[in-house]
């Protein structure tokens, strides 16, 4: 487990252009980039709590620095990275919410309307969302966790293939009478023993294939 | 319909204002000062639709075929206009941005630059490697935590510099011997170190195929910031670039999907010509001030779609035989502050 307290500390290298000098560390255990044989990432970016050792007027700068940091850090990793980070979000795409509905309406998944309103005393919420607890399926690889439904779990996976990432939770709600997307994040609950299980399957799966 | 959106006295903006203007573009600002008479409301199904309203002026989202953004950090803006966190206006600020941002994203027009095309270079060592990847030389890079690491880079490299990873207080400065005594504080931030790269540094600001080059003389390691190292002002006129270098030029900004970028070059006097940066949202003019090159005509003309970009492969720098560089970074933004209390 690597975490801000390994990476505003020393022992990590990055050489753009020769991955083989990469190197980390975690809990003060050296690592050669070239052993990493999976990662799987569950921040979207660093913060200034993730680095509470460093002085307090540094710690925006420093979280800042180490989300560059890991983002060309983890992009020359050869191995699976669950997802492969993006330059604004370090667990995959960061989309809006408009931007899943928008892909979902291209692949027929029915998704909730949204309708975001900024207006100066507009006493409303920006996003009307449904509220209720909604049905939640989890994309990892090939595989699906989560709400047992043959027709939520392929517009889960359809909404990844299209994306083209390997790890996803798409969560869905009732409306009119059919099951709609409402929400998707390139992330998956840790707390949830099938998503690690299937996490730990697709590792297990890429060691097997090499 | 143009949208830009940003601050008046952002002087790229208000280049770019002054040529739409000139040629009777129909355009408006979304001035973040003025966030308190701006309304948008984004509906999203199938497609995206809704009004963004400016002042009493109701503009339909499906009208605006263009934009050019340099968006402010919202909290900064609100900060200059003494608007309190808690506050009705804080708030609204919060939920525009976010819905500017969610719009610039998800709008089928054309956009200066795509949101998800600005951040590659919010990281320089991933930047870098896309930019190795469209054949331009780098310079060799290594970006640590381990004061040991600077040291062997150095015996590798008479001469480096160093500078932030991100595009956080990115200034470059060259690394002195007195340097070694705060080595050891690259172990709580990893800081990027390059190999120095003798030579003249060329701004080349690529408008889809137009290219316009600068040529910046000076003696500061980091020519924006030559007061700093109290060296003369820099001197800079424009240049005509060797067209294998234009087609690079604008090959790299096709292939990072910015109809508009500035790229950061560096001829030695051996004639080499390496890359250091592609940036998303050129602080270009503070080059057409000194050179007379018509950049914000250039972009204008983007907008206006005289000039859309058709991202067509090997398109060839048609500008480069004429003349020949989330959100603006930081360290290239005037000051916002203070302002005057928005009341409109």
């Amino acid at each position: 487990m690597v975490g801000g307290a390994d990476l505003a500390g020393p022992g990590w290298r990055l050489a753009p252009g020769n991955s083989a000098h990469a190197r980390g560390t975690a809990g003060g255990n050296e690592f050669e980039g070239g052993d990493v044989t999976g990662a799987v990432t569950m921040l979207p970016a660093f913060t200034p709590v993730d680095v509470p050792h460093v002085a307090i007027e540094e710690r925006a700068f420093v979280a800042a620095e180490i989300t560059a940091f890991v983002l060309a850090w983890l992009s020359q990793l050869s191995c699976r990275v669950l997802n492969r980070p993006t330059p604004g979000c370090l667990s995959g795409p960061a989309w809006p919410p408009e931007q899943w509905v928008l892909v979902a309406a291209q692949l027929r998944v029915p998704a909730w309307p949204l309708h975001r309103s900024a207006r100066l005393n507009d006493a409303k919420p920006d996003l009307k969302i449904h509220s209720g607890r909604p049905m939640s399926v989890t994309v990892v690889g090939d595989r699906c966790t989560g709400f047992d439904d043959g027709v939520l779990r392929s517009h889960a996976r359809a909404l990844a293939e299209a994306v083209g990432i390997e790890f996803l939770t798409a969560e869905f709600a009732p409306r009119h009478g059919e099951s709609v997307l409402m929400n998707v994040r390139p992330a998956v609950n840790l707390a949830d023993p099938e998503s690690m299980n299937a996490i730990a399957d697709y590792f297990d799966a890429s060691v097997d294939v090499r | 319909m143009i949208l830009l959106w940003g601050v008046p006295e952002d002087r790229p903006i208000r280049r770019v204002c002054e040529a739409l203007q000139a040629n009777g573009h129909d355009f408006a600002l979304v001035d973040q000062h003025k966030s308190n008479v701006i309304g948008l409301e984004i509906r999203t199904g199938e497609r995206i639709t809704g009004t963004l309203t400016l002042n009493s002026r109701a503009i339909q989202l499906s009208e605006v075929a263009a934009i050019y953004a340099r968006p402010y950090d919202w909290q900064q803006v609100c900060q200059a206009h003494g608007i309190m966190p808690i506050s009705e206006e804080w708030r609204h600020a919060m939920v525009l941005d976010a819905a500017l941002h969610a719009w610039w994203a998800t709008t089928p027009g054309l956009t200066v630059n795509p949101i998800q095309s600005m951040g590659p270079n919010s990281s320089k060592p991933y930047q870098l490697e896309a930019i190795r990847a469209a054949g331009f030389q780098v310079p060799a890079t290594l970006v640590t935590t381990d004061a040991a690491d600077v040291e062997n880079f150095w015996a590798e490299h008479p001469s480096i510099i160093y500078k932030s990873v991100s595009s956080v207080r990115s200034h470059v400065a060259q690394m002195k011997p007195i340097d070694r005594q705060r080595l050891k504080s690259v172990e709580w931030c990893p800081t990027q170190f390059q190999q120095y790269i003798p030579g003249k540094d060329v701004r080349v600001h690529v408008v889809v195929d137009e290219l316009f080059a600068t040529e910046v003389d000076s003696d500061a390691v980091d020519y924006r910031y030559a007061d700093r190292e109290n060296v003369a002002e820099p001197t800079l006129r424009a240049v005509g670039l060797p067209d294998e270098v234009a087609n690079r030029c604008v090959t790299i900004a096709r292939d990072m999907d910015l109809p508009f970028a500035g790229v950061d070059l560096r001829v030695t006097p051996a004639g080499e010509w390496f890359c250091f940066e592609v940036n998303p949202s050129p602080g270009f003019s503070y080059y057409e001030s000194a050179t007379g090159q018509p950049i914000a005509a250039a972009v204008a003309r983007l907008l206006a779609g005289a000039s859309r970009p058709t991202l067509e492969p090997n398109r060839t720098a048609a500008g480069s035989s004429s003349l020949g560089h989330p959100f603006v970074r930081a360290d290239q933004r005037p000051s916002v502050g203070p302002l005057p209390t928005c009341t409109s």
